[in-house]
């Protein structure tokens, strides 16, 4: 059942219920009472008329009965005098064989009401003596009629005020339950998939309700986007992948092809087969670099704290000659002692910032490796006089596969993913990679070490 | 000679298809990207491009229009090989879809193709006296008419087609017989031997070991 209906019934059947016996009630006390003053009027009559009964003798009392029956008759009231048998009897609707005689004690005043063929009489009587009784009937429909009337009178109004109750119970269902539409509708809408929901705030409770659910559609929306954006992420990822993976799949093969089929000579064949030996080697370089990329996430690795002097011998073994063959000078400043952290990682994340200042930098220009301590954190700089990197793509430049310059990249050996792998060495030691690039000027990339 | 522009970012990718396209007879011309790839509309006259999608500065689908406009025609040679990529670059107009990596048979036969169906194929062939007509299917040697059976014609056609490439035996019942033969490579060699009788190319049709064939032209 709707919850409007059953607001509605909930108004309307207490309140018809409660009207009928309120009514009832009212119209059963009303009655009583009337009754009640009938009886009394009664009683008062009857006392009246022994009163003149007592005056006067016995032999009196038919003569005086039949004077005073005028008299009560305009009163509508009938008397029946009885002394051993019926002596008098001015009411027609009576039959004095109904009046049990038997019953009336002495100095009492025996009162009935009767239904006689749907007609209500009061009946009093009361024992002068032995064997002498006085009873007077009256007709009391006019106390019923008056009962009826009013149980129509009430029903009417009853139903006049249900008509009214109804309206305002149905208004009241409405109103309350139209926020709960609202909210039905743009479940439904939630549902299918739109976030868009604004529903009324307030303070009541389906105020503070749409409040919450507002907040929830927004989260949800959040929630959707990131998986969305995730989603896509891992597309492009996989995208990438399988053409960076292709590419050198196609040489392979190809040159494969090509020597099986074609008559080379021995340079030629030395050649190809030199091209397949690389490319090669750039799947394995691809694959080691890959499994790196998803090492992280479940692989502890050994922290311990390292020595910045070794680190940066190694590193200066490693690049100095490259770095002074290219034509370049690599300058190197180190003012840490130790790095806590994960030696192997530590220095290919920052052997991975040299090779990309090497592939940027052009002759004659330096290669700087600033390490310094500042506010309680270490940083491993390197510094390189490039052309720089937009604002656009310092964003995706540690997506992997990036690349800002493909064809530079790529005769470098460069998979596109050494920044990332940056960026995952970094995470895993709870630091960042910070990039800061000027066009024309060159770039920093940073290393923060909480 | 047909000319054929190569566009692709990668440096031995573009050497293999041009040694390929090289040895069965095309000219080619290089462009590492998109742009170019555009420069070279105007400085040649191109009979087709193979274009990767993925090209630094502008790529595959914005260059391939220019192309379609200047009637060359496109064949899109790619590592993209979902059917949306496929339908997008068929939409733009580009006569072909060849997915990376792929088989150096396939890429001149499909090549063949659009040449033909733009009506830029070669109809003779002419080497040291041998003559053929493919359309008439005419065969001379130093002008005398040369009598051959369909299927040797067929055999002949598909070397000539992927000459200085070794084709397999299997491959060779396979092109040239077509899928439903059920022969034995001994016919291969047999019809072989005939071709070269015929037209005096013992040395020409040449043996590779354990393999199959490989017509040898300079």
């Amino acid at each position: 059942m709707k919850l409007s209906l059953k607001i509605f019934l909930g108004i309307c059947i207490p309140s018809i219920i409660v009207a009928m016996i309120i009514s009832i009630i009212v119209i059963n006390r009303n009655h009583e009472t009337n009754i009640e003053a009938e009886r009394q009027n009664l009683i008062q009559n009857l006392k009246s008329i022994e009163r003149n009964l007592n005056n006067v003798d016995e032999s009196y009392g038919k003569q005086i009965i039949q004077l005073m029956s005028n008299n009560y008759s305009s009163k509508n009231i009938h008397i029946i005098y009885y002394y051993d048998t019926v002596e008098y009897n001015n009411s027609e609707s009576i039959n004095p064989n109904m009046i049990d005689y038997s019953n009336v004690q002495n100095s009492e005043y025996y009162v009935e009401i009767k239904n006689i063929d749907n007609n209500h009489f009061s009946i009093a009587t009361s024992k002068l003596d032995n064997n002498r009784y006085v009873t007077v009937e009256k007709n009391i429909n006019e106390v019923f009629d008056k009962r009826k009337e009013l149980i129509y009178n009430c029903i009417y109004i009853i139903a006049i005020s249900m008509i009214i109750i109804a309206i305002i119970a149905y208004i009241i269902s409405k109103t309350l339950t139209r926020p709960l539409e609202r909210m039905k509708k743009e479940m439904t809408k939630l549902s299918k998939g739109d976030y868009n929901i604004n529903l009324k705030e307030g303070h009541d409770e389906f105020g503070r309700l749409a409040k919450n659910f507002n907040n929830m559609s927004k989260e949800l929306e959040k929630r959707n986007n990131e998986l969305v954006e995730y989603a896509n992420s891992k597309q492009i990822f996989i995208d990438n992948l399988s053409h960076e993976m292709n590419t050198p799949l196609t040489s392979i093969q190809g040159y494969a092809e090509l020597m099986q089929k074609a008559n080379l000579n021995e340079e030629q064949k030395q050649k190809y087969l030199k091209y397949i030996q690389d490319e090669g080697k750039r799947i394995q370089d691809m694959y080691k670099k890959l499994l790196l990329l998803s090492y992280k996430k479940n692989t502890d690795f050994e922290k311990k704290d390292i020595e910045m002097n070794k680190v940066f011998a190694e590193i200066e073994d490693t690049f100095k000659e490259r770095i002074n063959n290219a034509g370049m000078e690599l300058i190197i400043n180190n003012q840490l002692s130790t790095i806590y952290g994960d030696e192997t990682l530590i220095i290919m994340s920052i052997s991975n910032l040299i090779k990309n200042a090497m592939n940027v930098s052009d002759k004659n220009t330096k290669i700087m490796v600033n390490a310094f301590n500042m506010n309680n954190k270490k940083y491993v700089q390197v510094v390189d006089q490039g052309p720089g990197i937009s604002e656009e793509n310092i964003k995706k430049i540690t997506e992997p596969f990036y690349r800002v310059d493909k064809v530079r990249s790529r005769k470098n050996g460069g998979a596109g993913l050494g920044l990332s792998i940056c960026k995952s060495i970094m995470e895993m030691h709870g630091g960042k990679l910070i990039i800061e690039s000027e066009i024309g000027k060159g770039s920093i990339f940073t290393l923060e070490f909480n | 000679m047909r000319k054929i522009l190569i566009v692709d970012d990668e440096e031995r990718i573009r050497e293999l298809i041009k040694m390929n396209l090289e040895l069965a007879g095309y000219e080619c011309i290089e462009a590492e990207d998109g742009e170019e790839a555009l420069e070279k509309i105007k400085s040649h006259s191109l009979d087709l491009a193979l274009l990767d999608i993925m090209l630094p500065k502008k790529n595959g689908y914005e260059i391939a229009e220019d192309f379609i406009k200047a009637d060359i025609p496109v064949i899109f040679l790619t590592a993209k090989d979902s059917v949306i990529d496929k339908v997008k670059g068929l939409k733009l107009g580009a006569d072909d879809y060849i997915v990376k990596p792929f088989e150096s048979m396939e890429l001149l036969a499909r090549i063949e193709v659009v040449l033909r169906r733009k009506g830029k194929d070669i109809d003779e062939f002419n080497y040291n006296g041998v003559k053929i007509n493919f359309s008439t299917r005419a065969v001379s040697v130093n002008g005398n008419q040369i009598e051959m059976t369909a299927q040797e014609f067929s055999l002949l056609e598909v070397l000539i087609k992927n000459k200085n490439l070794a084709l397999s035996r299997e491959k060779l019942l396979e092109t040239a017989w077509g899928y439903d033969y059920y022969g034995d490579t001994r016919t291969v060699d047999m019809h072989i031997q005939r071709l070269r009788k015929k037209l005096n190319w013992e040395n020409v049709i040449v043996t590779v070991f354990k393999y199959g064939y490989r017509l040898e032209i300079e």
